[in-house]
């Protein structure tokens, strides 16, 4: 089952239990849960430091897009994915 | 050494081995350490700082029943002070609502509670405890109530595989978000019930077949983690994700262990925390250092192309079938191209039923 990409006006949040890390030993960024640990590369790094609970997702796209000089269009499928994966792993709700 | 050693990533700390329940496969040592031997609130200070620094990012505080331990709240507060993510796996029981609100109030980011049956009867055979199966429904019902992430860990056998389908839903209802679906591993206090408890393989069979659909049912809403019976496997489990890879365990005493079985290991030497640095140990001890990367394996391990998937498997399961814990996996079809011994000592196990359980002691 191949799940619907969330639409832009969800509002995305952090499920309670999970929380974004600095892992200074690593030098990297993880998400923590409930025996969830994803390591993040930049760009999901800038994601999650976006997500804040009260923005929709074409405002965290266009945020993402004025940090990183690029059009929101080019962006959009690979957030919006990006955040439908974390759904399904209820590391974000909407 | 080929690869140089990661730094841990995961801390078991079993603050206790006390218990109400005295279930017949608990996965604590057969050598129960006693109250009296248990290491104090300041040294699992000092463990749950040297784990952070070392590179751990979560700690799961587990038992026996965490909760026998009166300093809990203050063991979470100290796990949280270091930024470690605190699991407590707890069997629910032994908790008045007000303690379980004290330890989400010191921190306790998700709850894993375990569950033996969702009927009374078959609750009550496995942990010789009345009314447990009540209490666990009402101790859900308080964690639903707060915001903290619930994971129902059901451990699974032969008495109870028949109504997986009903689990999945107790879990549901419970509020759970993740549900571990955990065969009985037979080592220590299970291999002492080995022939009640071994499930059969058309069981085996069923029950992939039941986690395939039921997280296709339920996918996005309920997350279904699955420790399949490994007698009727192919491959060996990735035991630990490798020894001394991602996990150490702090026993109740404060000695440092691979897996939480390693005690059967009689030929290794374990180091202490309260004499020791976390960090020599892990690093530096033998016990750690024993089974990493693949000088000891067998050729045929060390020739195999999953020996980066499963690191030869367990251990302490070729210790037990084989006598022998350096051997390849027991399980493996690969060294074991007949593949008959794990499926027939099972199958000999079930045709040889034991009168009565052997329940572990509470303390």
């Amino acid at each position: 089952m191949t799940p619907r990409v969330v639409p832009l006006d969800s509002i995305l949040a952090f499920e309670p239990g999970i929380r974004l890390k600095h892992d200074t030993v690593r030098d990297r960024y993880v998400i923590q849960g409930p025996e969830v640990l994803i390591e993040l590369n930049e760009t999901g790094t800038a994601i999650m430091k976006e997500i804040d609970g009260t923005s929709d997702l074409s405002a965290v796209i266009g945020r993402l897009a004025k940090t990183f000089s690029v059009d929101p269009a080019t962006i959009t499928v690979d957030v919006s994915e990006f955040c439908t994966a974390l759904l399904m792993k209820r590391v974000l709700t909407t | 050494m080929s690869n140089p050693i990661p730094a841990p990533q995961v801390l078991l700390a079993e603050v206790t081995h006390r218990c109400p329940l005295q279930c017949v496969y608990c996965s604590n040592p057969t050598e129960l350490i006693k109250k009296t031997e248990e290491i104090s609130t300041e040294t699992w200070g000092k463990v749950f700082t040297e784990a952070a620094d070392l590179g751990v990012l979560q700690v799961s505080i587990s038992g026996g029943e965490p909760a026998a331990r009166r300093d809990l709240t203050s063991l979470i507060k100290a796990a949280r002070d270091a930024d470690l993510y605190v699991n407590l796996i707890t069997s629910g029981i032994g908790f008045k609502q007000s303690r379980l609100e004290e330890v989400i109030e010191a921190g306790c980011e998700h709850i894993q509670l375990s569950l033996q049956d969702v009927e009374s009867e078959g609750a009550e055979l496995i942990s010789n405890l009345k009314k447990g199966l009540e209490k666990k429904l009402e101790f859900a019902s308080w964690v639903r109530s707060h915001s903290v992430p619930l994971t129902i860990n059901a451990v699974m056998h032969r008495l109870n595989l028949d109504r997986l389908p009903q689990t999945i839903e107790m879990a549901i209802e419970m509020g759970a978000r993740r549900l571990e679906i955990a065969n009985v591993q037979y080592h220590g206090w299970a291999s002492f019930n080995k022939n009640t408890l071994m499930p059969t393989q058309e069981q085996s069979d069923r029950t992939n077949q039941i986690v395939a659909e039921a997280r296709e049912k339920h996918h996005g809403k309920l997350l279904i983690d699955y420790v399949p019976v490994d007698h009727y496997a192919e491959y060996p489990k990735s035991c630990m994700n490798g020894w001394g890879q991602v996990a150490l365990i702090v026993a109740p005493d404060g000695y440092v262990l691979p897996c939480r079985n390693a005690t059967m290991l009689s030929h290794l030497d374990f180091a202490n925390v309260v004499d020791n640095s976390l960090r020599s140990i892990w690093y530096e001890s033998e016990a750690f250092n024993a089974y990493r990367g693949d000088a000891w394996m067998p050729d045929i391990c060390k020739s195999c192309d999953r020996k980066d998937i499963d690191f030869g498997g367990c251990r302490c399961q070729a210790l037990a079938l084989l006598g022998d814990a350096s051997a390849a996996d027991p399980v493996c079809s690969r060294a074991h191209p007949h593949n008959l011994i794990p499926r027939e000592y099972a199958n000999s196990l079930i045709a040889t039923d034991a009168a009565s359980m052997n329940y572990r002691p509470n303390a």
